[in-house]
């Protein structure tokens, strides 16, 4: 079988080249207006004409020789020392040559094909600059193309000219970089090796480097300035000087604090009250089609009940699952591709910067922290835009802490329940004792095994980019797909062994779902004692299979716990037309409720004390339900404890599932012990801790041992860190 | 001090509004790079547009950057 031939796209950060990868290939990976967009490098199967070959994406970066890289600026080096890349497409801001030319002269010097691309021609021409393009042909020898792909102006003359040097792949005729007369180059297979054996072998490594550099970055230098020229008057004067402005009031920390938070208000506004209005459609309409409908169709063929179980209860209530984030992905994505587009995201990373210094993150940490309060899944995704390492990994260590809006379903309960005169206060607690766990897991993780100090922080502060309401809403859709399709394949996995331990019963009967006969209500029980230091009572076993079907996402606990306390079933009348019916009455309905959303973006009002049956009918629960709650945890202290440790423990397994697919596996199981056991040392501090009096000396005892555990939790893993083989445990790169 | 064509201060100590000329960084040579890369070399002209606790934002020749208040510091310059 003949290798596929391969064509790199390698450029400075923010110069377009996912957007041209884009373009190329006609795909839709994830895009944005500031420098670190893309760390990974991707890649797709062209084929034009008679020309097949591979394309290749890679992470933006200011030069190859520079002493040190960032990760993803490694993943460039790495990709080019594999030495299978047949052609380069070097990819510069027309708009911004002086900079770009740097990493030029040392893709030259690579002896490979080369291609010179002018991205974003369209700004260079607003700015009144022009470029003479055949001098820069004959400076560098390379061909030069000028292309604007956010538009797909000039891809298929960049087509063309691939096609031709891929045609012309052992001919290279192209210019060198210019180095100082006295440095005599060894002979190698490229001049870049050349240069690399040169240094290594000088007295003046250092030197001899910053030497090179110099040299390098003069060229590029006198390159821009020869080929250059700025004409006329900028066209863009005017708006973009009123836009400089903008930027002055989102960059001082006041104004640029106030406005982030109106821009992180109208975020929860989208992720939480404007999706909630489409939430009940998906999760009634996926619900009636993939589970009712599954199993009467199974049931109209004779089918037995096991495969109804399996293929209705287990992957169609996975599918259901999976369809309620779809509305609260889809606005998070939506509002933050527009984020992330018009450059907003490098003003808020700036002005947040100083504070997350202090935990030893670097200011791009905050968005993904912020976006956790609405779900926790694409702010663990968002943790990409960090380019460090273990900043990354720290951050998707907090984020789960974060609490997110489907927990506030089971505090709205439990508050409704036992706290019906501090409702507000007790759920701001719950939040900000989330933050403040948040915290101390990233302090945490810094001392011990992600040691490190954030990057000094200097970032491009990019232009103001809106490429259009169609280009927002594809790249959006792109996103949403691909939440559904990799996170979904897990998710539907677990749903359906959770499942399968519902309904089969002790005696290993089928059909015992939300009853205490199955296996899953019998492992509760098993497990119960487990949680009497939180104040859970052996007669409370329902509380822990919540906690088990919270395991699957937090808005399932109100349901499981409504269904096995009150023992109520669904109303199983309704027809699948029905359903589909109220599926679509529920959007009408629930915007309704939108306009009250505009001053609670929180949906603290949820938890405002009303009468108890129109707070269950709120809810979708029984009116009864509160009572036997007050009866089930027998004090208030034990019902927060049990909310402490519901904001605290193993987030949910789309979230897992996530952290596994973006940071690897043993990242994921290390978030979801720790979430777990962090989370049951401070709900059962806190309960002995409230009831000390009670029983003093086993409640000392806990508290004693809960403080030993922490200290050898903390010994540990200061031993793990300073092992060597420990230092770098492998972020997953895909 | 203030900041003077022979005098160098702090790019945290320099007055926004001004043009300036990069005299020194007391950053490791791959930061040093980075910066020069970035249009924060050394014996650049650069225009502090606005300067705060948190960091400044400077005018470079290759664009506007934003940099933290932990490189303002280490970077001096010169009136231009």
């Amino acid at each position: 079988m003949t290798k596929l031939s391969k064509v790199a796209l390698i450029g400075n950060p923010n110069s377009g080249k996912t957007t041209l990868f884009n373009a190329l290939a006609g795909q839709n990976k994830k895009t944005g207006n500031w420098a670190g967009v893309t760390v990974t490098e991707s890649k797709a199967k062209l084929i034009r004409n008679n020309t097949q070959f591979t394309l290749v994406d890679l992470p933006g970066i200011y030069g190859l020789s520079l002493a040190e890289l960032s990760q993803d600026e490694l993943v460039v080096k790495q990709a080019i020392d594999q030495q299978d890349i047949d052609v380069y497409v070097n990819v510069l801001n027309a708009d911004n040559l002086e900079r770009g030319l740097f990493l030029t002269t040392e893709v030259l010097d690579l002896d490979m094909p080369t291609l010179l691309v002018l991205n974003m021609d369209d700004e260079r021409a607003a700015s009144g600059k022009t470029i003479d393009i055949g001098k820069l042909q004959s400076m560098t020898g390379c061909p030069v193309i000028t292309t604007t792909a956010v538009k797909l102006h000039g891809i298929t003359a960049l087509f063309d000219a691939i096609e031709a040097a891929l045609k012309q792949a052992d001919k290279v005729e192209h210019k060198h970089s210019e180095l100082p007369d006295d440095i005599d180059l060894p002979s190698a297979a490229s001049r870049a090796e050349a240069i690399k054996a040169y240094v290594k072998s000088s007295d003046q490594v250092i030197n001899e480097s910053k030497r090179i550099f110099d040299a390098r970055f003069q060229q590029a230098m006198d390159m821009a300035k020869a080929v250059t020229r700025t004409a006329g008057q900028s066209r863009i004067k005017g708006p973009r000087n009123q836009l400089s402005r903008i930027d002055r009031w989102l960059t001082s920390p006041l104004t640029g604090s106030l406005a982030f938070m109106l821009v992180m208000y109208l975020m929860f506004f989208f992720a939480i009250n404007v999706a909630n209005v489409f939430i009940d459609f998906f999760d009634i309409a996926t619900g009636a089609l993939f589970i009712d409908g599954t199993k009467q169709l199974l049931s109209s063929v004779n089918a037995p009940n096991w495969l109804g179980v399996v293929l209705g209860d287990g992957l169609g209530a996975g599918i259901q699952t999976v369809s309620t984030f779809i509305p609260v992905i889809g606005f998070l994505f939506l509002f933050l591709t527009i984020l992330e587009e018009s450059g907003y995201m490098v003003r808020a990373a700036f002005v947040m910067n100083n504070w997350l210094q202090r935990i030893g993150l670097s200011g791009k940490a905050f968005v993904p922290l912020i976006v956790s309060f609405g779900c926790n899944v694409p702010a663990v995704m968002a943790t990409r835009q960090l380019t460090s390492r273990h900043e990354r990994i720290i951050t998707t260590l907090m984020a789960p802490f974060m609490s997110c809006g489907a927990r506030l379903s089971v505090y709205a309960l439990f508050v409704a329940a036992f706290f019906t005169e501090h409702a507000a206060l007790i759920v701001l607690s719950l939040y900000l004792i989330g933050i403040a766990v948040a915290i101390a897991t990233g302090l945490l993780m810094r001392k011990t095994i992600l040691p490190g100090k954030p990057d000094p922080f200097v970032i491009e502060l990019p232009k103001w980019r809106f490429p259009g309401i169609l280009y927002i809403l594809k790249s959006t859709w792109f996103k949403l797909r691909g939440f559904i399709v990799d996170a979904g394949k897990i998710i539907l996995v677990i749903v359906l062994i959770l499942q399968l331990f519902s309904s089969v019963g002790r005696d290993f009967t089928w059909g015992n779902e939300d009853v205490d006969e199955s296996m899953l209500a019998a492992g509760s029980q098993l497990a119960t004692p487990l949680f009497a230091p939180i104040g859970i009572d052996e007669d409370n076993w329902p509380a822990v299979v919540g906690l088990f079907t919270g395991l699957l996402a937090k808005e399932v606990m109100v349901g499981s716990l409504d269904a096995i306390y009150s023992k109520n079933t669904d109303d199983g009348d309704a027809t699948i037309g029905e359903q589909l019916q109220e599926a679509l009455q529920s959007i009408p309905d629930n915007a309704a409720g939108l306009a009250d959303a505009l001053i609670d973006p929180l949906g603290l009002s949820l938890t405002e004390i009303d009468a108890v049956e129109n707070m269950a009918e709120n809810q979708g629960v029984s009116s009864q339900l509160f009572g036997i709650l007050q009866e089930k945890f027998h004090d208030s202290w034990a019902a927060y404890a049990y909310l402490l440790l519901v904001l605290l423990y193993f987030p949910c397994v789309t979230v897992i599932a996530t952290i596994a697919k973006e940071t690897g596996k043993q990242w994921a199981v290390f978030s979801a012990l720790y979430s777990t056991g962090i989370a049951y040392l401070i709900a059962s501090c806190f309960y002995q801790l409230v009831t000390f009096t009670s029983q003093p000396l086993f409640a000392g005892l806990w508290l004693s041992g809960c403080a030993l555990v922490l200290v050898i939790f903390y010994q540990a893993l200061k031993r793990h860190a300073n092992k060597p083989t420990n230092k770098s445990i492998p972020l997953n790169i895909q | 001090m203030s900041p003077s064509t022979e005098h160098p201060v702090q790019l945290s100590q320099a007055k926004a509004g001004h043009t300036y000329r990069v005299y020194q960084n007391a950053c490791n040579e791959s930061m040093s790079q980075k910066l020069t890369l970035m249009g924060l070399g050394m014996g650049m002209v650069i225009e502090l547009i606005a300067l705060y606790k948190h960091g400044a934002v400077v005018k470079t020749p290759f664009g506007n950057i934003a940099v933290g208040s932990d490189l303002t510091q280490t970077i001096s310059v010169l009136l231009a």
